[in-house]
Order: structure tokens, then C-alpha cells, then sequence
């Protein structure tokens, strides 16, 4: 994995301890834990949050056609989707926060 | 698969009193996390509230039998700002949201100071489905929105299901003159039928019987599905004042 991909992923299991309130401890939130049933058990309602909530602190909008389960099911499928949207602009956010 | 699921929420939708007691059970057990998420879209000048139902919290809290991203990929909603709005109380939005917005009129308060938030906002629609339509149409009401669907009405508790609806035929009856409401049924649904009834009179209302489906409460996935539902939106529109960068997404 690279280096941006694991901070992405970092910056998402923050931000659904944090912001979320999943009640998993952070340390059992890994790359490849479902976010539905068997993982987080995030319902429907919580993963509309979730997509409130990385829109806010990535500064992008998800396309329709993305909204589709198979790019919410971990955190490294939607590490996959986020980076497709503007690398550069994440990295630059990476820095940024640094 | 798709229609054998519906058939058995319809036949859940539709059971006894100890059913509907047992699922209640369920669906309070349910209730967690926050009462509303909002999806903001700074470039769309239209809103819409989608005000969740009872069902909908025994599917998981969706709406209708349909999870939130798929509503999202398919109902041509995701390019607009949206807000979900659970009625965690499960008493048609009376208790509002808890100990900050624990009434009616502070609920009201707070849509209002909602809508406040969101300045790039001209058209206000509201969306609901079963329990969810009472939402829709008592705040579509309230807010004046541009325009309400509601989807196979229903009240959110049955003890009090005919004070619900004589509360909210009282408020249609004094009108907003602005609001235009659609009511949905299936044609053979004969409670959402009588919901509808209730205020079918009142002014801004047109009551829709669908002829197909037959008597499902699931009606909203059924049109989804069927595309009837995106046909019935309006047009996107576009913010035309000119936003800062950062609203409009860098």
C-alpha cells in the first residue's frame, strides 16, 4: 500500500470513531473490516453519515453512479473510490494536515 | 428474489396486532445514531427533506425496502442537498429529536433554522414514505415547500392513528396556499388508501391511486424501480448566484 493510501485509511477509521461513534475500539478497525453485517454493522442510515462526513473532510462530491455497495463495503474499497476521484488533491490535503 | 421480499414485507406490513407489536419491539431496538444526516450539494438550489418511516427502520432504517445508497444511485437525488430526518420517537415527529428538539415546535424551529443553514436553497420538496409520508406532509406544510410525495401514508403508532390524522386534516384545512401535495397508494391498499382519504378534500392535495402493484405498501420501491418515481421530480437546478470556491467544491 502506499503511503497516502494508508493515511487514507487512517483519516477514515478517526472519523468513524470520532465522528461516527461506531462502537468498535479504533485498533480492531482495519483495512478489510466490513462496514455492514460481519464488520462495523454500520446500517443505511449511519453510511449516508458516512458519506456526509468524507465529502466534508476530502472537499469532493461522490458521483451517482458511485454510490454503489461494492465501494462502501471496507475501508480499502472506498480507499480504492476516493482515490479515483482527484489523488492530487489528497495529497495535497495530506500535506496539509501533516 | 426482489419481488418475493416484497411480498413478504407486504404481508408483514399488512399483519396482525401482535405482529405489529413485535416489530415495533424490533424497530426501537434499532434506533441508534443520529436523528437526521444531511448531504450537501452547494451547485443544486433545491432541497429535498426525506422524512423516514417505521418500515423503514424495520428494513434497517432506509427508505422503503431500499438501502440509502441504492436510493442514492437510482432515485436521481444524489446531485441534490438532502436531508434524512428519522422520527426516533416513532410518534409522527411529535417528540422531535430528543432533550435539544424535544417537541413539535421546536422540530419546526429547528427545519426552519435548518433551511437558514442553507442559503443557496430556493425550492423545498419533501419526500416520505408509510410513517415517513406523515413527515412529508406535515412539515411540506409547515415549511411550505415547493411540493410533498407522499408514498402509501401511514401514522407511526396505531393507538393514536386516528388523532394523527385528525390533527394533520385540521392543519390542511387552514391551508398554506402555496404547498401542492401528492398523495400515492396502491390501488388495493385500503389503509393507505384511508389515510389518503383523510385529507383527500383539503386544498393543494391530488390523491393517486396506482393502478398496478396491486395491494403493496411498498409502492415507492415498486415506482423507483419502475422509473415512475424519477419521472415525477422536477428538473435539476442549478445554484446561479455565484458561490465562493469552497462552496462550490474548489
Amino acid at each position: 500500500m502506499t503511503a497516502r493510501r494508508d493515511w487514507l485509511i487512517e483519516q477514515m477509521r478517526q472519523l468513524l470513531v470520532e465522528k461516527l461513534e461506531v462502537r468498535v475500539p479504533v485498533t480492531e478497525i482495519h483495512a478489510r473490516t466490513p462496514l455492514f453485517q460481519g464488520g462495523l454493522g454500520l446500517n443505511s442510515f449511519a453510511v449516508v453519515d458516512l458519506i456526509s462526513q468524507l465529502e466534508q473532510r476530502f472537499q469532493f462530491q461522490f458521483r451517482e453512479a458511485d454510490f454503489r455497495e461494492e465501494h462502501f463495503r471496507d475501508l480499502q474499497s472506498l480507499a480504492d473510490l476516493l482515490e479515483s476521484y482527484h489523488p492530487a488533491g489528497l495529497m495535497a490535503l495530506k500535506e496539509a494536515t501533516a | 428474489m426482489t419481488a418475493l421480499r416484497l411480498w413478504i414485507q407486504d404481508l408483514c406490513a399488512s399483519s396482525t396486532w401482535i405482529c405489529r407489536k413485535f416489530r415495533e419491539q424490533q424497530m426501537r431496538e434499532r434506533v441508534a445514531g443520529p436523528p437526521f444526516v444531511h448531504l450537501s450539494r452547494p451547485q443544486s438550489s433545491q432541497l429535498f427533506l426525506v422524512y423516514s418511516g417505521m418500515d423503514a427502520y424495520y428494513s434497517g432504517q432506509q427508505i422503503c425496502s431500499m438501502g440509502l445508497l441504492k436510493f442514492l444511485q437510482v432515485s436521481g437525488l444524489g446531485s441534490r442537498n438532502l436531508t434524512w430526518i428519522r422520527d426516533p420517537f416513532f410518534n409522527n415527529y411529535a417528540g422531535g429529536f430528543g432533550p435539544d428538539v424535544p417537541d413539535l415546535a421546536s422540530l419546526e424551529n429547528w427545519h426552519r433554522q435548518h433551511l437558514a443553514s442553507l442559503p443557496h436553497v430556493r425550492e423545498i420538496y419533501t419526500i416520505g414514505y408509510s410513517s415517513g409520508a406523515y413527515g412529508a406532509l406535515l412539515f411540506g406544510h409547515l415549511l411550505g415547500a415547493n411540493k410533498v410525495w407522499a408514498f402509501s401514508p401511514r401514522t407511526a403508532d396505531w393507538e393514536t392513528d386516528a388523532e394523527a390524522k385528525a390533527a394533520l386534516r385540521a392543519r390542511f384545512q387552514q391551508g398554506n396556499g402555496v404547498t401542492r401535495y401528492d398523495v400515492w397508494h396502491a390501488h388495493r391498499n385500503r389503509l393507505d388508501r384511508q389515510f389518503a382519504d383523510t385529507i383527500r378534500d383539503c386544498a393543494g392535495v391530488t390523491v393517486h391511486s396506482h393502478p398496478k402493484y396491486g395491494a403493496t405498501h411498498f409502492l415507492l420501491d415498486r415506482m423507483i424501480l419502475s422509473g415512475e418515481f424519477q419521472s415525477l421530480l422536477p428538473g435539476e437546478s442549478p445554484v446561479t448566484a455565484a458561490l465562493s470556491p469552497s462552496l462550490a467544491g474548489g
